[in-house]
């Protein structure tokens, strides 16, 4: 029985499988393409609310909770949050920018909170571009001792970064850190709008060249790897009728409680401080809506010559194009790229 | 050795959700997910230590109308098989 046949009838069934949570916008750093909407005004969810939530949310038999942010660790209820979630039985991700995660911190997310695993952000492979990019200088120093540090308490931790024009010409060197390190490195070719759909970070959005480079360097690489065993949110997509589990197997909340499709498609479907996941979950006409458009999504990349390396994602097809079944011209260059190397290969 | 009077519990470093008539079994030690049947999802619902295998194979026979022979080798091929698998572990009456 595997794993991806669970996956493919949470995306048909409307199970709830997996929740991002943005705990809050505050942050310690003060990166120059962060996606979120600084700006959004809501009333913070209470503890009492998270309380609440996550018991609903384990009732609904939801397996995955990634507690997100800004960096939630700034969140002043992280640890009470967090320690619920392991008791109440929840897979729990921390995606922190890993700025913090030293000393008690770091034993305390361990011993308190037991997360899966641990992803932070690296932003290049010198000083000079990841501190350029979180704008605090000696972030890039502090991330590299972190990371040690929580590999020496026994932590899973992987390495996310997205490519961009500041760091694409340090992609090699910033897979020797993470080699050297034992860590996993996972590039995001997408650099996306923030969240109130200011294009400003794609003023550092990647090169044609750039993006060339990497995927020459990760075809090179996996050439003469041995195949790991795949994280679930790493999974292949199932064969389903959906291109995606956004609004039918995962959803995302922001700090103020409202509930979206995903983290990546930012149309809001209710607010928690309203109604409960459950009712949410069962009865809003958004989330119908939704799932309607992932099928119909699917139809598109399927007719589409590079349908499948477009790596289509409806909630940014949404942002760069007012359709989420409209594929953006980026996506379509891209693959031009990536069947260009396929093609010499 | 595991028998019918062992006790059995889920290990603490374990995830689990039953997902319809099965159950996903997340081993946090070593990075590992498993699908169980329904017989074994249920198994891992009620191991909380404080009962007998033989205890629990009469309670799965009931709630799965089994042969009682067969539901307790079921039941103990799988206990052994959780525990092999580091998801369960045999604790002390």
């Amino acid at each position: 029985m595997s794993l991806d046949r669970i996956n493919a009838r949470s995306w048909s069934h409307n199970r709830l499988f997996s929740v991002l949570i943005e705990l809050t916008y505050r942050c310690n750093l003060d990166c120059f393409f962060c996606y979120n909407d600084l700006g959004l005004k809501g009333t913070p969810l209470t503890f009492a609310q998270y309380d609440a939530f996550l018991r609903d949310l384990a009732s609904m038999h939801v397996m995955n909770v990634a507690l997100s942010g800004g960096e939630p660790l700034a969140h002043p209820d992280f640890f009470r949050i967090g320690a619920l979630a392991r008791e109440l039985g929840f897979v729990v991700r921390v995606k922190s920018n890993g700025h913090a995660l030293h000393g008690a911190l770091a034993k305390r997310l361990r011993d308190e909170v037991d997360p899966f695993v641990v992803e932070v952000s690296l932003h290049g492979a010198t000083a000079a571009t990841h501190d350029r990019q979180t704008r605090v200088p000696g972030s890039f120093d502090r991330l590299l001792a972190n990371l040690r540090e929580l590999l020496d308490l026994g932590m899973r931790v992987k390495v996310n970064s997205t490519l961009t024009r500041w760091n694409e010409g340090e992609t090699a060197a910033m897979y020797a850190i993470t080699d050297a390190l034992g860590l996993p490195l996972r590039f995001d070719l997408q650099v996306t709008p923030r969240d109130n759909g200011d294009k400003e970070p794609l003023d550092i959005a990647p090169t044609a060249d750039g993006i060339r480079n990497l995927l020459k360097i990760e075809t090179e690489r996996y050439a003469s790897f041995t195949p790991r065993p795949a994280a679930d949110d790493e999974l292949p997509p199932p064969a389903t009728d959906k291109h995606c589990g956004a609004g039918s197997s995962g959803i995302a909340i922001d700090p103020y409680g409202n509930v979206y499709p995903c983290v990546q498609w930012r149309r809001p479907v209710a607010s928690l401080h309203e109604k409960s996941i459950r009712e949410i979950w069962g009865f809003s006409p958004v989330l119908d809506e939704i799932r309607q458009e992932t099928v119909l999504a699917r139809d598109v990349v399927a007719a589409h010559p590079r349908g499948a390396l477009l790596n289509f994602c409806p909630g940014l097809a949404e942002v760069l194009t007012g359709s989420a079944t409209t594929v953006p011209e980026e996506l379509e260059s891209r693959a031009e790229i990536v069947a260009a190397l396929t093609a010499e290969k | 050795m595991i028998t019918l009077s062992s006790r059995l519990a889920v290990a603490p470093h374990v995830r689990f959700r039953r997902f319809e008539d099965e159950g996903v079994v997340v081993n946090q030690k070593a990075a590992e997910a498993l699908v169980l049947n329904e017989v074994g999802t249920r198994l891992v619902e009620v191991a909380d230590g404080s009962r007998t295998l033989q205890q629990l194979a009469d309670l799965l026979g009931d709630e799965f109308d089994a042969d009682a022979d067969t539901i307790a080798r079921d039941v103990l091929r799988f206990a052994g098989e959780l525990v092999d698998a580091g998801v369960a572990q045999l604790v002390d009456s």
